[in-house]
């Protein structure tokens, strides 16, 4: 299960730092979403990988799994969410300002771009 | 009543803000002047309760306060010494101005302004306070979070451009964040600041050079948080790109990488021996490149604004000297500086602001233009330009005089001494060439004018709202009273410095017993 996971991760991360590379918003977008995802996945295992376990002090339990990473993974994961969502709006609202979708700053129609100056 | 407020006072700084936003978005979502008013109401109290916790944190042990009254390690602590209080009283001065200065009309070119400004506080004032690495990134990202959204405020293609890439760029910056985490609490089972400190202490084997992994990516983050070289150009885009007010709020928050990055290294990773050479030799010469770009940048800007953040690159690189140098005298010399710095920097962004805003279509480019300008914005410039150039006997020359006299006894002393010399020559010529440009140079008579400085009614080259003045100049005052305070002020520095470089007092307050600490066996 180790490897398995290991690889999803490994498989997500170098997925997600190849479109983040990329120059149009979306596959940017993308990439981040999946190298979220790896993340959150290898916080899930800083807790070690235990299976058919309660996270929970229980009478019956023999052994338990570490709760904390879990909490963890929530919390990024609902930050996770709010970040996509706002860099999408602020990505759909550049592509209707400028009518393309490159990442890189397209200084014509800006006002700074009258001015000569390169943002 | 006085003692409730004395024991809760590590939480204020957070509490009212992040009440005071919720209130905003539920009670005044539309009504303009309540909005201000709960505003103000909350940054006034703030900067009350950052005064009280000042003092309180100047004659107190660190403060550690347990939410929920769980102990440490195992809740959420949040610690105040006397570093947090510092962070904490400055981006209340910097609120109130900022707010101030917002309140003349641009804090009404969106509706939720003050709301989120408020959130951008929590986020600020949390990341100075908590004491546990996880806490340390929910507040980043709550900080980043309103800052993206305050930098897109007033709208335009240039800030929704350059905030993709800063958004972009800190959400790569959250993932490494959260591995550096993951890696901490999967090898130390803890997150706790003064835990992990603990911890380190026998960590051995594969788990001490796991541990290392995890601190390099820590510091990393914190460094693309302070704007150090390779990870630096996002800065002078977002801080050039945002409203003057917004940007003056900016101003503080490279200073919060670098406060986390001082603070982590100081009590964590310093002591102990499987760390202690993380930092080192490497990030004084990231650094003193640093300072050599951002004098180029100032040199080759073409806006005020931009100049002005390059300014600001230009004090973070200063200040990421500490971490690596380490001594306690260059640490409190460097903490003046960064008081000074942070308020000169929003000072300056907004009278870049004002200037703008006087000198109508021509705005801060660095071009002759014809202007009205009033004396007292020239006087300002003066002021400001002195003090960013470091020239006696503002608040620059003693923030640098201090700190290159401590620093001469360090290993790098020669080569420290020279960058920071030649780069406020540098920024001295620029500043000198931006306020001939901005102030003296008028077109001449037979080149056409743009036709919108023509057009422009006379109104809006009308004096600037009273609010917008005074913001500026209560800065501009307390910088110069840096100057006559400068020996209080070195004097707690001093004291600040002593505290942080004594780890094991913030460990203390925080774990009073270590051994006692019920410790199961992990899975």
């Amino acid at each position: 299960m180790e490897a398995m996971l290991a690889i999803a991760i490994g498989l997500l991360s170098g997925c997600g730092v190849y479109l983040m590379l990329r120059a149009r918003t979306f596959p940017v977008i993308l990439g981040l979403t999946l190298l979220s995802y790896a993340v959150n996945l290898f916080l899930f295992a800083s807790g070690r990988l235990t299976i058919n376990a309660p996270p929970i002090i229980s009478a019956e339990a023999s052994h338990y799994t570490d709760p904390i990473p879990q909490a963890l993974v929530l919390t990024a994961i609902v930050i996770g969410f709010g970040m996509t969502a706002y860099i999408v709006t602020l990505a759909l609202r550049g592509l209707s300002e400028s009518g393309d979708d490159h990442v890189d700053m397209a200084v014509e129609s800006t006002e700074a771009g009258k001015k000569g100056e390169t943002a | 009543m006085m003692s409730f407020l004395v024991m809760h006072s590590a939480i204020l700084p957070v509490l009212i803000p992040f009440v005071s936003s919720i209130v905003l978005l539920i009670a005044a979502r539309r009504d303009a002047t309540m909005q201000l008013c709960i505003a103000a109401v909350s940054t006034l109290l703030l900067l009350a309760a950052s005064a009280q916790l000042l003092w309180l944190t100047d004659h107190l042990p660190p403060l550690a306060y347990a939410l929920g009254e769980w102990r440490p390690p195992f809740g959420i602590v949040l610690v105040a010494d006397r570093l947090a209080a510092l962070g904490v009283m400055l981006s209340a001065i910097l609120a109130a101005a900022a707010l101030l200065y917002a309140s003349a009309g641009f804090d009404q070119k969106g509706r939720h302004f003050h709301a989120i400004f408020q959130l951008q506080l929590v986020g600020i004032n949390g990341a100075f306070l908590t004491g546990d690495v996880f806490n340390l990134f929910v507040f980043f990202e709550v900080m980043l979070l309103a800052s993206y959204i305050l930098l897109a405020h007033g709208g335009g293609l240039d800030k929704s451009r350059s905030g993709f890439a800063y958004v972009t760029l800190n959400l790569a910056g959250s993932a490494v964040f959260l591995i550096a985490l993951g890696l901490i609490y999967g090898t130390l089972g803890t997150l706790n600041l003064a835990d992990i400190a603990i911890q380190l202490q026998t960590v051995s084997g594969n788990e001490a050079s796991l541990v290392r992994l995890a601190g390099a990516l820590l510091f990393t983050v914190f460094l693309l948080k302070a704007a150090v070289l390779p990870l630096s150009f996002w800065l002078p885009h977002a801080y050039a790109a945002a409203g003057a007010p917004v940007a003056a709020l900016f101003a503080i928050m490279t200073k919060v990488g670098i406060v986390a990055l001082l603070r982590v290294e100081t009590i964590a990773f310093g002591p102990a021996a499987a760390t202690a050479d993380l930092v080192g030799d490497w990030l004084v010469i990231a650094a003193l490149a640093t300072i050599a770009l951002a004098a180029l940048g100032v040199l080759a800007a073409k806006r005020l604004q931009t100049l002005v953040a390059w300014l600001v690159l230009s004090s973070a690189g200063v200040l990421l000297l500490l971490a690596p140098l380490g001594e306690r005298e260059i640490t409190a010399a460097g903490l003046y500086y960064l008081v000074q710095s942070a308020i000169a920097g929003a000072a300056f962004f907004l009278l870049s602001g004002l200037i703008s805003d006087a000198r109508g279509a021509a705005a801060d480019h660095l071009s002759a233009a014809r202007s009205n300008m009033p004396v007292r914005l020239k006087l300002g410039f003066l002021l400001l330009a002195a003090t960013a150039a470091g020239l006696p006997p503002f608040s620059g020359f003693i923030g640098k005089l201090m700190l290159l006299s401590s620093v001469s006894d360090a290993s790098m002393a020669a080569a420290i001494w020279a960058v920071i010399l030649i780069a406020g020559l540098l920024t001295t010529v620029a500043l000198a060439k931006a306020g001939s440009r901005l102030f003296w140079e008028t077109p001449p008579e037979t080149e056409a004018l743009p036709p919108e400085t023509e057009a422009l009614p006379p109104a809006t080259q009308a004096a600037a709202h009273w609010r917008q003045t005074a913001a500026c100049f209560s800065l501009m005052t307390i910088t110069l009273l840096l100057v006559v305070l400068a020996r209080p002020l070195s004097d707690f520095c001093q004291r600040t410095a002593m505290q942080l470089h004594q780890p094991t007092d913030y460990i203390h307050a925080v774990i009073p017993q270590p051994e006692t600490v019920n410790r199961v066996n992990r899975p």
